[in-house]
C-alpha cells in the first residue's frame, strides 16, 4: 500500500512538472561547501551567513569543511555536484578567479552559477609600527635602491601575493614574496621584522596595531578615512577581497532565485550584521544577476591581470 | 597579577549557569575526542554557532572546557583500542595500549587523567603571569629560529626508534617523504600528486595516523587471530595509582609541560609534535628506558601533560597578541571575536577581568575533565570486555568513517588502507611507526622554515647564524647527536 501511495505521489509530482517539485525545495539539508578549515576566514563568515540563511529559508543548511588548495578542492567538489541546489559553496574571490586562471582546475567560471555575494573587504598596504617607510613612496625608492623589500602573504595565487604583485608591477619594482600566510601569520611576519609589508585586509592594521600606507581597492574605506588609496597616489591598483555563494551551473533558475532571495534576508539579519561587522567584514549584498555580472568582470580582470604582474598563468 | 581582577574573575566563573555549560561541554568535548577523525577543531567548531546565543563568559567558559576535555579525551581510545581519537594522542597509544592489554587499563585511564590535569593547569599557570612577556618570544621566533628548533625536534626520531636507529630514520624518512605531496605552499607547484586533483590538497595527518596505527592493528590480529576478550581486565574503572608511584615520573611530568607550553606558545608546531616529542625526551633519559613501548606509566605522563600543556601556551598569542597559536586556537579567536572580544595588545589593560576570566575558566575546565573522566572512565573501560573480533570490527568502521569526515574526501580513505597495509609490513620488519608520524608532521614546516628562511635572507644560508636563538637550538642538536658517540668513543677507549 505504501509503497503504492508513494509511486502515487511521485507520479503527481511528475505530472505537475518542475514547479511542483521546487515548491518543495528544500526537502532535505542542503550542504554548503566551505573549502578552507574550520576557524579560517571563510569559515566565521560562511558560517554567520548559514545560520542566518537557516532562519531565512526555514531550512536546514549543514556547513562542510573541504580544506585544501587554496579553497579549490572544495569549490570543485562542488561544481561537479547534481545541480538540484542541495550543494553549493561559500567562496572568496581567490578561489573562484586567480586559482582557476592560474593552474588548471575541473572548474572556471563558466562552471559556476553565482547566487549572491555578501561581503567585499577593502585591503590595505601595511608596515609594521616601528617601520622606517612611511608611505608608499619610501617603500618604492628603497625597492629602487636595491634594498630587499619583503611582502608577506598567503600561498602563491592568494590575493595579498596578487595584489603586492599589482603594487610592484605598477611602480615598475619588484618585491621579494614571501608565502609565509595571511592574518595573523603575516602580522607576525611584519611585527617580528621577517617581512616589510603586506597587501592584505585593511581590517588587520587595527587588528595588530600595524602602520598602514595606502588602500589598495577603489574606495577609501570608513576604517581608516586619513588613509590615501593608490589610485589616488596616481596608480590604478584595486583590488579587494569579496565573498559569495555559489551553486553548480545548470541549476534550476527557480532555486537560485530562492536562495539569493534567501541570502538577501539572510545579510539583514542583525545576528549575522553583529557577527560580520565584530569579525571586520564589510558588508555588500549583490542579487543574484548583478553578481554574476559582477563575477564575470572580476574574472576577466583576473585573467588579464595575472600576465601583466609577471605571476605564471596556464595556458 | 591584579587581585581584584582575578576576584571579579572567579564570582564570574561561580554563575551556575556558567558551571553547568561547562560540565556539559567537558562530556562533549571528551566524546568528540574520543572519536577518531574529529579532533579538537571539530568539537569548537560544532559548538561555535550554539555560544552565539551566551554570553561572553559563558562562551569562553564552554569553549576552554571543549578546547581542554577534547584534547584529553583522544587518548581514551589511544589506551583501549590502540586508535588515537586525535592525532594528539599518538604517543599516549605507544605505552597506554600495551598497558591496557596487560590488563591495567583502570591504571593507564588514571595516569592520563591526572597526567593531562597536571599539564594543562601548569600552562594555565604560565598564561596567568607570563602571558605578555611570552608573547613577544612568540613574535621573534621567525621562520630561522622555527627551522633551528625543528631541526632539533627531529633528534627525536631518535628516541623513539626502539634501539635501532637505523630503522627509526627510514622510517622518519618515509614521513617526511610523505609531507611533500600536494601543491607546495611556496611556489604552488604540484608534487607527487600523479594528476590526481584531490591529492593537490596533500596528505592529511589523520588518515595516516590512523591507517599506521588502527588499521594496522587489525590487520596483524587478523594474521594473528586471537579469540575471547581483548584485554585480561582484572576491573573495569579508574585507578589513580598511589603517591609513591609518582615520584619517579615527576621530572618527567614537570619537563613534559614545559615541553608543551614553549611549543603552544609558538605557532606552527603544535600538540601533536608536543607529545611526541615530551615521550621522547622522557625516554632519552628515564631510567627505566628499556620498559618504553611495553606499557610504563612514564610514556603515557610524558605524552599527555605535554599535549595538555600546549593548551595554555596556544592561549600565549592568541590572547596577547591575536595571533592564534593553533588551529583550535582559531576558532576560539573567532568566537571571541564575535562576542565584541578583541584579542590582543589591548586586551589585557582594557578588560582585565575578562582575561582573568580565561585563566579561572582553564583551571575549572581542567578540574572538570579530571572528575568527569574519572566518573565516565568506568564506562569506558567496559570496551574492553567485548570479544575481540568485535572490537576489531568496530575499530575498522571507526577508522574509515574518521579518515573520510576530516575533509570528505575518497583519496583520504585509500591512504588509510593504504597506510594500513604499510604500517603491517613495517610491524613485521620491526620497523618503528612513530618516527614516520614525526616525519610527516614536521616535514613540512621543515621545508617550509627553511626555504623562507632562504628567502628573507636572500639564499645565503649562513646569515641562519646571525640569529643568537637559532644558534643555541643548532648547538643542541650537535650535542644531542654528538654525545652517544662521544660516548661510545670513550668507553671504547677504557
Amino acid at each position: 500500500m505504501k509503497i503504492l501511495s508513494t509511486l502515487g505521489c511521485a507520479a503527481v509530482v511528475a505530472a505537475t512538472g518542475a514547479t511542483a517539485v521546487l515548491a518543495e525545495y528544500p526537502e532535505k539539508p542542503i550542504e554548503v561547501i566551505v573549502p578552507f578549515g574550520a576557524g579560517s576566514n571563510s569559515d566565521t563568515s560562511g558560517r554567520l551567513l548559514i545560520n542566518a540563511m537557516r532562519k531565512a529559508m526555514g531550512a536546514d543548511l549543514v556547513p562542510i569543511n573541504v580544506d585544501g588548495a587554496g579553497g579549490t578542492i572544495g569549490i570543485a567538489q562542488m561544481a561537479r555536484s547534481k545541480p538540484d541546489g542541495y550543494r553549493i559553496g561559500y567562496a572568496p574571490i581567490a578561489t573562484v578567479t586567480v586559482q582557476p586562471n592560474l593552474r588548471p582546475l575541473p572548474y572556471d567560471n563558466t562552471s559556476l552559477a553565482p547566487v549572491c555575494m555578501v561581503a567585499n573587504n577593502p585591503t590595505a598596504i601595511s608596515v609594521a609600527p616601528d617601520s622606517p617607510y612611511n608611505s608608499v613612496q619610501d617603500l618604492i625608492d628603497a625597492a629602487k635602491s636595491g634594498e630587499q623589500i619583503i611582502a608577506v602573504g598567503g600561498a602563491p595565487g592568494s590575493m595579498p601575493h596578487i595584489t603586492q604583485a599589482a603594487l610592484a608591477n605598477a611602480y615598475g619594482v619588484t618585491f621579494t614574496y614571501l608565502p609565509a600566510g595571511g592574518g595573523g601569520k603575516a602580522a607576525t611576519a611584519l611585527l617580528g621584522g621577517e617581512a616589510t609589508l603586506a597587501a592584505d585586509a585593511a581590517a588587520m592594521v587595527s587588528q595588530y596595531d600595524l602602520k598602514p600606507l595606502a588602500i589598495a581597492s577603489a574606495e577609501r574605506t570608513e576604517m581608516l578615512p586619513d588613509v590615501p588609496t593608490l589610485t589616488e597616489l596616481g596608480h590604478d591598483v584595486s583590488l579587494s577581497v569579496w565573498f559569495g555563494l555559489f551553486a553548480p551551473k545548470d541549476t534550476p533558475e527557480e532555486i537560485l532565485d530562492q536562495l539569493s532571495s534567501a541570502c538577501g534576508q539572510a545579510v539583514e539579519d542583525p545576528e549575522f550584521v553583529k557577527g560580520m561587522t565584530a569579525a571586520n567584514y564589510t558588508l555588500q549584498y549583490l542579487d543574484r544577476t548583478t553578481f554574476a555580472q559582477f563575477y564575470e568582470e572580476e574574472y576577466a580582470r583576473s585573467r588579464d591581470l595575472l600576465p601583466t604582474i609577471g605571476v605564471a598563468v596556464k595556458d | 597579577m591584579d587581585f581584584t581582577s582575578l576576584v571579579a574573575a572567579i564570582g564570574m566563573q561561580a554563575d551556575p549557569t556558567t558551571l553547568a555549560i561547562m560540565v556539559l561541554a567537558t562530556f562533549l568535548g571528551m566524546i568528540v575526542g574520543a572519536l577518531p577523525g574529529l579532533g579538537t577543531v571539530t568539537a569548537l567548531a560544532i559548538v561555535l554557532p550554539f555560544t552565539f546565543v551566551l554570553s561572553p563568559t559563558q562562551a569562553i567558559g564552554m569553549l576552554t572546557a571543549i578546547y581542554v576535555s577534547s584534547v584529553y579525551g583522544g587518548s581514551v581510545p589511544a589506551i583501549l583500542i590502540n586508535v588515537p581519537g586525535t592525532p594528539q594522542s599518538a604517543a599516549t597509544a605507544l605505552d597506554g595500549y600495551p598497558m591496557a592489554q596487560s590488563g591495567r587499563a583502570a591504571e593507564a585511564l588514571g595516569w592520563v587523567t591526572v597526567a593531562s590535569a597536571i599539564g594543562g593547569i601548569f600552562s594555565m599557570i604560565v598564561l596567568m603571569f607570563l602571558a605578555p612577556q611570552l608573547a613577544q618570544v612568540a613574535v621573534q621566533f621567525g621562520s630561522i629560529e622555527t627551522f633551528a628548533l625543528i631541526v632539533f625536534s627531529l633528534t627525536t626520531i631518535a628516541w623513539v626508534s626502539a634501539g635501532n636507529p637505523l630503522k627509526g630514520l627510514l622510517a622518519g624518512l618515509i614521513g617526511i617523504v610523505m609531507s611533500t605531496v600536494g601543491i607546495d605552499a611556496l611556489s604552488g607547484v604540484e608534487r607527487f600528486t600523479f594528476g590526481n586533483f584531490e591529492l593537490s590538497a596533500g596528505l592529511h595527518v589523520v588518515p595516516i595516523l590512523i591507517g599506521l596505527f588502527a588499521l594496522s592493528e587489525v590487520f596483524a590480529s587478523a594474521a594473528q587471530p586471537v579469540s575471547g576478550v581483548t584485554g585480561k581486565v582484572v576491573s573495569a574503572g579508574f585507578k589513580v595509582a598511589p603517591l609513591q608511584e609518582w615520584k619517579p615520573v615527576r621530572k618527567t611530568l614537570l619537563r613534559s609541560s614545559v615541553i608543551g607550553t614553549f611549543l603552544g606558545i609558538l605557532p606552527g608546531v603544535g600538540a601533536t609534535a608536543a607529545s611526541l616529542i615530551g615521550y621522547a625526551q622522557a625516554r632519552s633519559s628515564s631510567d627505566s628506558a628499556q620498559s618504553f613501548g611495553k606499557g610504563n606509566p612514564e610514556g603515557i605522563v610524558a605524552s599527555e601533560a605535554a599535549n595538555n600543556a600546549v593548551t595554555g601556551g596556544a592561549l600565549v598569542p592568541t590572547l596577547a597578541l591575536g595571533i592564534p597559536g593553533d588551529a583550535a586556537t582559531a576558532v576560539m579567536l573567532g568566537a571571541l571575536v564575535v562576542h565584541g572580544i578583541t584579542p590582543g595588545v589591548n586586551l589585557f589593560q582594557g578588560s582585565p577581568d575578562l582575561v582573568n576570566f580565561v585563566f579561572v575558566a582553564l583551571l575549572v575546565a581542567n578540574v572538570m575533565m579530571l572528575i568527569v573522566g574519572a566518573l565516565a572512565a568506568q564506562m569506558f573501560s567496559r570496551v574492553l570486555k567485548l570479544p575481540h573480533a568485535l572490537i576489531m570490527g568496530g575499530v575498522v568502521a571507526l577508522s574509515l568513517a574518521g579518515s573520510y569526515v576530516t575533509r570528505f574526501s575518497m583519496v583520504d580513505l585509500w591512504v588509510t588502507v593504504i597506510a594500513g597495509i604499510l604500517g603491517l609490513f613495517l610491524r613485521f620488519a620491526n620497523v618503528p611507526l612513530a618516527p614516520i608520524v614525526i616525519g610527516f608532521i614536521l616535514g613540512q614546516p621543515f621545508e617550509e622554515s627553511l626555504r623562507k628562511g632562504l628567502i628573507i635572507t636572500d639564499m645565503q644560508p649562513l646569515r641562519f647564524f646571525n640569529s643568537p636563538i637559532a644558534v643555541l637550538f643548532f648547538a643542541i642538536t650537535a650535542a644531542v647527536v654528538a654525545w652517544p658517540l662521544l660516548a661510545k668513543a670513550r668507553a671504547a677507549r677504557h
